[in-house]
């Protein structure tokens, strides 16, 4: 039953991954001497983050929190490339009845980068579609101060997946903006949960391999690391210039399992600035 | 996103049964059929009963472990197994002020001063931060006001806390040496895995030798029923000092040191319990407690001419 489930959420995460698009370029915009219209993209915004992490409670804890982007992008006529670090913290909640609630402060990095190519796909005319693949690094750091001795926990996931996106062209004033929906999941992935109860080796006083960043390491398919990554952007395009304003929504859940799991669910909004160079 | 468990007290009982189950290291140590206890308690709990009902039930079964770092947090009352009941206290305030702790030096959580040519120290809880600075101020003023034959380090009553601040203590136990040393303090297993027995293999802890300055040129090290987790640790790595002229005087200390993990159960509550085992450099598990290397108690007799006799012990062994 198990194995039936995953097959089928792997195959509907492909269908759902596979038909990606991208948006067309501008007229008047730089571009580099190999024809690449290239941007340097900074924002920021708010994130609304719940998780639950197995090897501190069974309870849900959420909260919204401050995030902020960088992000290099590359595209022409038939390519895109997208290099985005991102960063957000939450000092995520849960109720406790007449008692102060008890708190969780998660900081959490990521750096997804996706290769995208164009392909024939619905009508070009209209939309702009390319599919490719997707490497990410994230990580995450939780401190839970209530819970002594093993309150803070560390995750991370390394992965290579599939990413696209579709972009159709919208005029404001003139000015061609887009609007655009990505979507990028990993298939294979390297990740880390703590170990066995999140023990505590306060009191080794020597370096043990067993204990290192890296030694609950292990790779896996979507059983052991789940995510799906979406994103809605409106580019709209600043007057006078070719650099744009870009506003995005974007749905981000993942599963690691390890030891222990973790489950994590976040909505984000952000408005960024697309410098053109 | 799994589905959140309820705060029913069925659900946050069989939550707390499993996580001891599946974490708690001393089941066969302390000869505990955690089933049986299960089998005990189970029927005892409605989701019809009070949340105070709740509490003392479990609170009641987790007493069975006998672990005084088994620990259960409501929010409105905190369990603990007291392990001091039924002993000697071995340690008197008020008599200590009167006859002893007058005129004492105080830097960081430290009280010294000099009784009878040899240091004395008291240092109540491990929680509170010490670092080397605060102790070569200490070791300067004992030396320099004349205790120059020894140290008497009394962590009586002291209840444990962090780790950090015992190995710097360790740091500064026995003598100053050039030669190349190596001090084994005790070793750790952890639990890895949801089996009773799934304990890894032992890992041990050692002081090698430093440059740190050193308590004296003998130290006794006072010790008693309330020395807890940490502190009773201490005690443990103290004992490896011997060839460093470091001795454990006083009584049995109340155990524990497994440096324990903390989990939230579904209604918010915290159970605290050792993920690991600890070990002496016997070999002895030390969760009952760390007997010292020369028993001391307090005599009733010497108490009424205001006598600590443990103190008192300890001053003759460093000046014999």
């Amino acid at each position: 039953m198990n194995v039936f489930r995953k097959g089928i959420a792997a195959v509907t995460l492909l269908l759902y991954a596979l038909p990606a698009f991208s948006q067309i370029l501008g007229d008047n915009e730089e571009t580099s001497k190999f024809g690449y219209s290239r941007y340097f993209v900074f924002g920021a915004g708010a994130t609304y983050r719940s998780f639950i992490d197995q090897s501190l409670s069974s309870r849900k804890y959420e909260k919204a929190g401050p995030t902020a982007a960088i992000a290099n992008i590359r595209l022409n006529e038939n390519k895109y490339t997208e290099l985005w670090i991102q960063g957000s913290y939450v000092n995520a909640e849960t109720p406790n009845g007449p008692f102060a609630p008890a708190r969780i402060k998660m900081y959490n990095g990521l750096i997804d980068y996706r290769h995208l190519y164009k392909i024939d796909f619905l009508n070009e005319m209209i939309y702009d579609v390319r599919v490719g693949g997707l490497l990410s690094v994230q990580y995450a750091h939780k401190n839970a101060p209530h819970l002594e001795y093993s309150g803070k926990v560390d995750d991370y996931a390394m992965s290579i997946g599939l990413s696209g996106k579709i972009a159709r062209e919208i005029m404001f004033d003139d000015l061609p903006g887009y609007i655009m929906l990505d979507v990028s999941m990993p298939l294979l992935s390297s990740s880390s949960r703590p170990p066995y109860l999140n023990k505590v080796t306060a009191l080794e006083t020597e370096k043990n391999s067993d204990n290192g960043f890296f030694a609950n390491n292990s790779i896996g398919l979507f059983g052991k690391f789940l995510r799906l990554n979406t994103r809605i952007h409106f580019l709209y395009p600043l007057k006078r210039t070719t650099n744009k304003l870009r506003f995005t929504y974007q749905w981000d859940y993942f599963k690691i399992k390890g030891a222990s799991a973790v489950y994590s669910a976040e909505h984000t909004l952000m408005l960024t600035f697309m410098f053109n160079y | 996103m799994p589905k959140e468990k309820s705060e029913k007290p069925t659900e946050v009982f069989e939550e707390l049964w499993k996580t001891l189950d599946r974490g708690y290291t001393y089941f066969d140590y302390k000869g505990v059929r955690w089933d049986s206890v299960y089998m005990l308690y189970r029927p005892k709990i409605s989701d019809t009963m009070t949340e105070r009902a709740l509490y003392d039930t479990c609170v009641q079964m987790i007493n069975l472990l006998r672990d005084g770092s088994v620990s259960l947090n409501a929010g409105f009352a905190t369990s603990f197994y007291n392990t001091t009941e039924g002993y000697a206290a071995n340690f008197r305030k008020d008599l200590l002020e009167r006859s002893y702790w007058k005129g004492y030096e105080r830097t960081g959580p430290f009280m010294y001063k000099v009784i009878d040519s040899v240091g004395y120290i008291y240092y109540s809880s491990f929680n509170d931060d010490v670092n080397d600075a605060q102790i070569d101020v200490m070791i300067d003023f004992l030396k320099g006001s004349g205790g120059t034959k020894g140290t008497i380090l009394d962590i009586r009553n002291n209840t444990g806390g962090k780790t950090e601040n015992m190995f710097t203590m360790f740091h500064h136990l026995g003598i100053d040496s050039s030669f190349e040393y190596s001090i084994y303090l005790f070793a750790t297993a952890y639990k890895n895995g949801v089996e009773h027995d799934a304990i890894s293999d032992f890992i041990g802890s050692y002081i090698e030798n430093n440059d740190k300055r050193k308590f004296g040129r003998k130290t006794v090290v006072l010790t008693n029923r309330a020395n807890y987790g940490v502190a009773s640790l201490f005690a443990t790595g103290a004992k490896g000092f011997t060839r460093h002229r470091v001795r454990v005087m006083g009584d049995t200390t109340g155990g524990g040191g497994a440096i324990p993990a903390s989990y939230e159960l579904p209604n918010g509550w915290i159970i605290k319990y050792p993920t690991s085992i600890v070990k002496d450099a016997d070999g002895s598990y030390i969760e009952n407690g760390v007997a010292p290397d020369t028993v001391v108690t307090m005599k009733p007799a010497d108490e009424a001419l205001n006598k600590d006799s443990m103190i008192d012990a300890a001053l003759a062994e460093i000046l014999k």
